[in-house]
């Protein structure tokens, strides 16, 4: 979602690889008219987003206003929360704020990489997913109806109604295993609107905010520098690229290696360390190689592990067992002992050990 | 007997030659005055030394020895036991060291929390998330994201 100047660029990619016979279903135009409509199509709206997963199912109600590329303003009640949230992207930034108490978060938003989508994730995406498209009709509307099978039962397939004028996704589903639904975002209310119509939009006065320290991006070259070396090369789960790389600021830094199979994605952590410090909630795994640390939350599986001087946790929208396979071709650090922990003590009191 | 028995002459004195022995010294001596005046000597001597009174021993003596025995057997007994409870307890240790510790999972519930918003802020880049709310709650967090503290990462 960078600036309207990219759709054209997108549009003639979009026509060199059809033309190039890469797409081998014409289901997948769709797809790529879904990601170029967030950069070119202003609309509002009222979205509702509902999940299902072991605590039972989760209401979301938002209001949305989108005019790109310099204003998006969200309105919304996080899962599990009381409390009412504002997002507004309006530049470069990013803002979240309470209303009632007008404090909040500001950072500088990570671009997405829209034209990497035709040529890079859509290839991905083709060869694990099974891509088939009907026609269908939401909030009066037609729609192409997208769905996406994974290839590899180790991840979720999903649904989408991509409106067929704008390419905005009216509805998504998330489906899980057996074909369970698992998260539904839908549009109840929605409405396109003329290009620009926010654009005397301003940012609301008398906001206390907090600037949030970001991820910055960095080269491998980079990472090496201010890691004094790179994480162990890790198996992601079949059909995963890498993407990226980010480096988080602050005491203890951290390389995050974000993944793509085309459709989710997978964040990869390394932090220098021998001695794994769990998340909380997780539960160990006791595998030939050592001990694993594993947490599922909505359909989302986290595994943390530590091998080779480095503690690694992988997140992303893969079954458990898929993640563990996955830590378990990378390499598993044997169950740290006592005499570990000792070492880290006295090197945590600066005793060099 | 033709030369003098000087050997033999304080055995003599001493009674404690075989009487076959004690025979023959007595028939040289009624024959030779030089032994006798020798045997007379060695009564002398003897006279003198049952005259001198000998001291006894203090009455403590012996069972301040015996304990100083006792003491001195006892530290070597204890020395023995002290070695071999000191690499007992150093093989217990090592032992120990080499035992399997899992860390548990923090009872800090943010922590695991930030891996998930991690991973929901870096799905934001991805192109194939729309700008809404699936774009926040993609990641269906049970906890919301705001719901830190600033600065809790």
């Amino acid at each position: 979602m960078k600036t309207v100047a990219r759709a054209p660029l997108l549009a003639w990619l979009l026509v060199l690889v059809v033309a190039g016979g890469t797409l081998a279903s014409p289901s997948a135009a769709p797809l790529i008219h879904a990601v170029q409509a967030q950069a070119t199509t202003a609309y509002r709206g009222e979205e509702i987003l509902a999940t299902w997963h072991g605590d039972g199912t989760q209401v979301t109600l938002g209001r949305v206003e989108h005019d790109p590329p310099g204003w998006t303003w969200l309105d919304y009640t996080p899962v599990g929360s009381s409390r009412r949230l504002v997002v507004l992207r309006h530049g470069a930034q990013e803002i979240q704020y309470d209303p009632a108490t007008r404090t909040g978060t500001r950072s500088i938003r990570l671009d997405s990489d829209d034209d990497a989508f035709a040529t890079s994730h859509l290839p991905w995406l083709l060869a694990n997913y099974h891509v088939t498209a009907t026609p269908g009709e939401l909030l009066g509307r037609r729609t192409d109806r997208i769905l996406l099978s994974p290839l590899i039962e180790d991840r979720p397939a999903r649904r989408l109604d991509v409106d067929q004028q704008t390419g905005v996704i009216l509805r998504s589903e998330r489906l899980g295993p057996n074909g369970r639904l698992t998260q539904v975002t839908a549009f109840v209310t929605f409405e396109v609107m003329p290009q620009g119509w926010r654009a005397d939009a301003r940012l609301p006065r008398d906001l206390r905010l907090v600037d949030q320290p970001r991820a910055q991006r960095v080269t491998p070259q980079e990472a090496v520098r201010r890691l004094g070396g790179l994480p162990v090369e890790v198996a992601a789960p079949p059909g995963f690229h890498r993407v990226a790389s980010y480096l988080t600021q602050g005491r203890d830094s951290a390389l995050q290696t974000v993944y793509s199979d085309g459709l989710s994605v997978l964040v990869l952590s390394a932090q220098r360390g021998t001695l794994a410090r769990p998340p909380a909630g997780s539960r160990v795994v006791q595998r030939e190689g050592g001990p694993l640390w594993v947490r599922e939350v909505g359909g989302h599986t986290l595994v943390h592990w530590a091998y080779s001087g480095w503690l690694l946790t992988m997140v992303g929208d893969v079954s458990a067992d898929g993640l563990l396979q996955s830590a378990e071709r990378t390499g598993v650090a044997r169950a740290p002992r006592l005499v570990d922990h000792l070492q880290a003590w006295l090197r945590s009191l600066g005793v060099p050990f | 007997m033709n030369t003098h028995p000087f050997d033999e002459l304080s055995a003599y004195v001493d009674g404690a030659l075989s009487p076959e022995d004690a025979t023959e010294i007595a028939v040289h001596l009624a024959e030779c005055a030089h032994c006798r005046e020798v045997v007379g000597d060695l009564l002398t001597v003897r006279d003198v030394i049952r005259s001198v009174s000998t001291p006894s021993p203090h009455p403590a003596i012996l069972p301040r020895t015996l304990a100083r025995l006792e003491r001195t057997r006892w530290r070597a007994a204890a020395m023995r036991h002290w070695w071999i409870a000191v690499l007992t307890a150093a093989a217990a240790v090592a032992l120990l060291l080499q035992l399997p510790f899992f860390p548990s999972p923090g009872t800090d519930r943010r922590s695991g929390a930030a891996y998930f918003r991690e991973h929901a802020e870096l799905t934001l880049t991805h192109p194939m998330v729309d700008v809404t709310l699936a774009s926040y709650l993609s990641s269906p967090l049970p906890y919301g994201p705001i719901d830190e503290p600033a600065g809790a990462r």
